[in-house]
């Protein structure tokens, strides 16, 4: 299916209301600044998101599958590198692994992304319980398990303080539940 | 007054966060729960005087575990504590019979403010 620009600017306002938020939430668990990039939107093949998620993929990764009024999968990635210095600004003197301080991250920024769909459109989503998985083959077994020629992947960058620490936060709608955001955008044909 | 609170959240990082919060302003700790349905067993057991309540969590929601308390404890004092602020979220935690939504993240402030608020009442 193709999509005009209208459509396409209405899933890129999605990508930056959600992580708008995200971002915000973030630079409050750190008392400092995150910059955020331009919104990715991609209608593709989950085949297609896979290969495209391959480099960051490789890093760590925790993934929230979210039903509702919309169902998909939110995820956190970031360099393997870079992650325990995310975990420590974030828990300080707290002495808990770096796993589980980035999991609770995760829920917090997918929570708050959310949060701003759900408070704009009028909508309710439910998010699970978090999962620490590397994505590509998380994709594969998805990709099974829901059975769709495309998904909606919006992907964007959160830059920390201006430096090279960097994650992204995903998105992957599913057809229903992204046409269905169009309705309530109200630029579906 | 009695101010012990049963701290319900699946994450460790949030439940050393908020235990370190609230010992540092003269509330008790009377337990910790990591899932929902854990936390209806514990408030059985423990009543505390009041409980902070997640929601996305394993086994059983912050939701349900609400709804089941108050079922049997109608008189419970449970605030929610969650990243999910969405407002039907909020709402339906406020019908359901909590007593205030916290959004995370939290400041301190918000989190001592809101428990001695719900405790005085
Ligand atoms: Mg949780």
């Amino acid at each position: 299916m193709n999509y005009n620009t209208l459509e396409i600017d209405a899933f890129k306002e999605i990508g930056n209301i959600g992580s708008g938020n995200a971002a915000t939430s973030l630079s409050t668990l750190l008392d400092t600044m995150v910059d955020l990039e331009i919104t990715e939107i991609n209608v593709v093949s989950i085949q297609d998101c896979q290969s495209m998620v391959t480099t960051e993929g490789q890093g760590f990764s925790v993934i929230h599958e979210l039903h509702g009024d919309l169902n998909g999968i939110f995820w956190f990635v970031m360099r393997e590198e870079d992650k325990q210095f995310l975990a420590e600004c974030i828990a300080g003197d707290l002495n808990i692994a770096t796993e589980l301080v980035l999991e609770e991250v995760t829920n917090i920024l997918g929570g708050n992304y959310l949060k701003a769909l759900c408070d704009m459109l009028s909508l309710k989503i439910d998010l699970n319980p978090p999962i620490l998985s590397e994505i590509t083959s998380y994709l594969g077994s998805y990709e099974n398990r829901i059975n769709q020629e495309q998904i909606l992947y919006i992907k964007n960058k959160l830059t920390i303080n201006q430096q090279s620490v960097y994650c992204c936060i995903n998105l992957i709608l599913e057809p229903d539940s992204f046409q269905f955001t169009l309705q309530k955008l109200g630029v579906s044909h | 007054m009695s101010r012990r609170i049963l701290i319900v959240d699946d994450a460790t990082f949030i439940r050393s966060l908020l235990k370190d919060i609230l010992l540092k302003n003269n509330f008790e700790i009377a337990g910790e729960a990591v899932n929902g349905q854990e936390a209806v067993t514990l408030y059985q057991q423990l009543q505390p005087d009041l409980v902070t309540m997640d929601i996305t969590m394993p086994e059983k929601s912050g939701l349900e575990a609400l709804k089941e308390i108050i079922q049997t404890s109608p008189n419970a004092k449970i605030i929610m504590c969650s990243a999910m602020g969405q407002q039907a979220m909020v709402l339906e935690a406020i019908k359901s019979g909590a007593k205030d939504f916290i959004v995370k993240p939290f400041q301190p402030d918000r989190v001592v403010e809101a428990l001695e608020k719900v405790l005085s009442h």
